[in-house]
């Protein structure tokens, strides 16, 4: 029985080093079967394109810049929305600050708060009009929750015996706010950005769905109506990796704001 | 070496925490009152929970006494300091998102040090107390000790001239706190500072103080004040040593 554990071990070992190599084999395989799949005519092409299809799909469109373009203009959304919603939220949670401010602006604002940003999508459409507006209206819609409520507990969390240290050292009150409050929250209102612009990035693709003449959600939706599958794949092949650069540009800036996370523990000696 | 001119006045302080239960108040000190000179190293000494770092607060201005006053008077020679009095707290408080000269930056940024200079200078202060080459660690990188010092020159560099020290070096093993002391010692009479020291550890306070108050009763109030005068470095096995260290224990348990 020994044994047999040690050998678990040992088999935990060997696949933390092969990660990379295994995820590589598993997604060639997927891929690989996907192509398969459709080539022997298990699936209509029509249905489900087959990679390759898929890729020169938007080899097609990259070369004639609807891609590109298309993209840009979600990205311009997304950017836009983003900055001031987020923006919007920061400021708001730094408000929460003042307890009277909380207590006046959180009651309307937990009413607002459930409802899906999605759900305004008619309203906004109203509002608005086609076109970009909208999207910046509902992308700033839905990072500002988040943003809301990652400065409010980040700044709630921030402990006051530091503040009587900064005061020790001769730091005036609004030092003290800049100095010693805000690294304090800036972890949890990084880590609301990184969810806001999550759901920024769902959001814009969904409302180009209706209410855009541009955009990749746009390209899908046309595509679809167009019965190009392999496009509205390759859509959304784009969308997913357009979202994962997001993240892992919010992954950048939190190391490079918060060096002091990403730091190992060695201990020097007295 | 220690000039007669009192910088800290200690005049019939008495203070009170409002009751647990909720209604009157719970006496912590009555009727305190003592010079501290200019350049002394004065210990605080008393029992755990007998207010000693109550008063080390009220002295720092953090608490207000519900009686009686503090007076610290400036000096000519406090040069660009802006706090008159600065305290180095039992958990230090070192700005965990800073480095070890980002946290002593942070006083010389309150002093109004430009930048160049607050650089240069936040890193002679670390040189100041053995932290040379760790100026861009982590307080979670640094060792017990090392944050003791982190937090002494990050003190330093306000260029006040009164340290207060909260139990400093308490959760030290022997080699490194003694290592501490001599610092201390050191860097006191380099820049003549007036040091106030609460502690626990008579022996610690006889070992550094100048003079060592000791505090008792609830509420505590002053059983006695000695004058040290024994010779530095001072050796604990000396027959003088141990008759203050067992005079001043019978104070402490009454």
């Amino acid at each position: 029985m020994t044994n047999h554990g040690y050998d678990i071990m040992e088999n935990m070992n060997w696949m933390k080093k092969q990660r990379w190599l295994i995820k590589a084999i598993t997604i060639v395989l997927f891929l690989a079967v996907w192509e398969g799949v459709v080539k022997v005519g298990i699936v209509k092409s029509v249905l489900l394109p087959a990679p390759t299809a898929v890729f020169s799909a938007l080899m097609e469109t990259l070369r004639t810049g609807v891609l590109v373009s298309d993209s840009l203009a979600s990205l311009r959304r997304v950017l836009v929305g983003f900055l001031f919603g987020s923006t919007l939220g920061i400021v708001t949670g730094g408000l929460y600050l003042n307890s009277k401010i909380r207590l006046i602006l959180s009651g309307p604002l937990e009413l607002i708060r459930p409802i899906p940003p999605l759900a305004w999508v008619p309203l906004s459409l109203l509002w608005f009009g086609f076109g970009d507006p909208p999207a910046y209206f509902l992308v700033a819609l839905g990072a500002f929750f988040p943003a809301l409520s990652a400065t409010h507990l980040g700044f709630s969390r921030a402990e006051t015996s530091y503040n009587r240290a900064g005061r020790m050292l001769g730091l005036k009150p609004r030092q003290i706010f800049t100095v010693v409050i805000v690294p304090q929250a800036l972890p949890s209102i990084l880590s609301g950005l990184h969810v806001g612009l999550g759901v920024a990035w769902m959001i814009v693709v969904t409302a180009e769905l209706v209410g855009a003449q541009s955009g990749l959600g746009y390209l899908i939706q046309i595509s679809r109506a167009q019965l190009q599958t392999e496009l509205v794949v390759g859509g959304m092949v784009v969308i997913g990796l357009i979202g994962m650069v997001l993240n892992g540009i919010m992954i950048l800036i939190e190391r490079a704001l918060l060096p002091w996370r990403y730091r190992g523990r060695e201990i020097g000696t007295a | 070496m220690i000039s007669e001119i009192s910088q800290i006045e200690v005049c019939n302080v008495s203070f009170a925490f409002p009751n647990a239960v909720g209604r009157g108040s719970e006496a912590i000190l009555r009727d305190i009152s003592f010079v501290v000179n200019r350049g002394e190293l004065l210990c605080l000494v008393g029992e755990s929970g007998c207010g000693k770092t109550t008063l080390l607060q009220i002295i720092a201005g953090l608490l207000k006494p519900k009686k009686g006053e503090i007076n610290i008077h400036q000096h000519a020679s406090d040069n660009g300091a802006v706090v008159p009095c600065t305290i180095v707290f039992q958990d230090l408080n070192l700005f965990y998102w800073q480095t070890a000269l980002g946290n002593v930056k942070v006083s010389l940024r309150a002093r109004g040090v430009p930048e160049p200079e607050r650089t240069t200078l936040g890193l002679a202060l670390l040189q100041k107390v053995n932290l040379s080459g760790f100026q861009d660690y982590y307080p979670h990188e640094l060792s017990g000790g090392m944050s003791q010092r982190l937090a002494l020159a990050r003190a330093l560099a306000t260029n006040a001239s009164i340290l207060l020290l909260d139990e400093p070096f308490s959760d030290l093993d022997e080699k490194t706190r003694r290592a501490l002391e001599e610092d201390l010692l050191r860097l006191r009479s380099e820049t003549c500072l007036t040091v106030v020291m609460v502690t626990h550890d008579l022996r610690q306070a006889v070992r550094l103080g100048d003079r060592v108050v000791v505090l008792a009763g609830r509420p505590a109030q002053i059983q006695c004040m000695e004058k040290i005068e024994l010779l530095r470095p001072r050796n604990e096995e000396e027959e003088l040593f141990k008759t203050k260290e067992k005079l001043l224990c019978t104070h402490l348990t009454t």
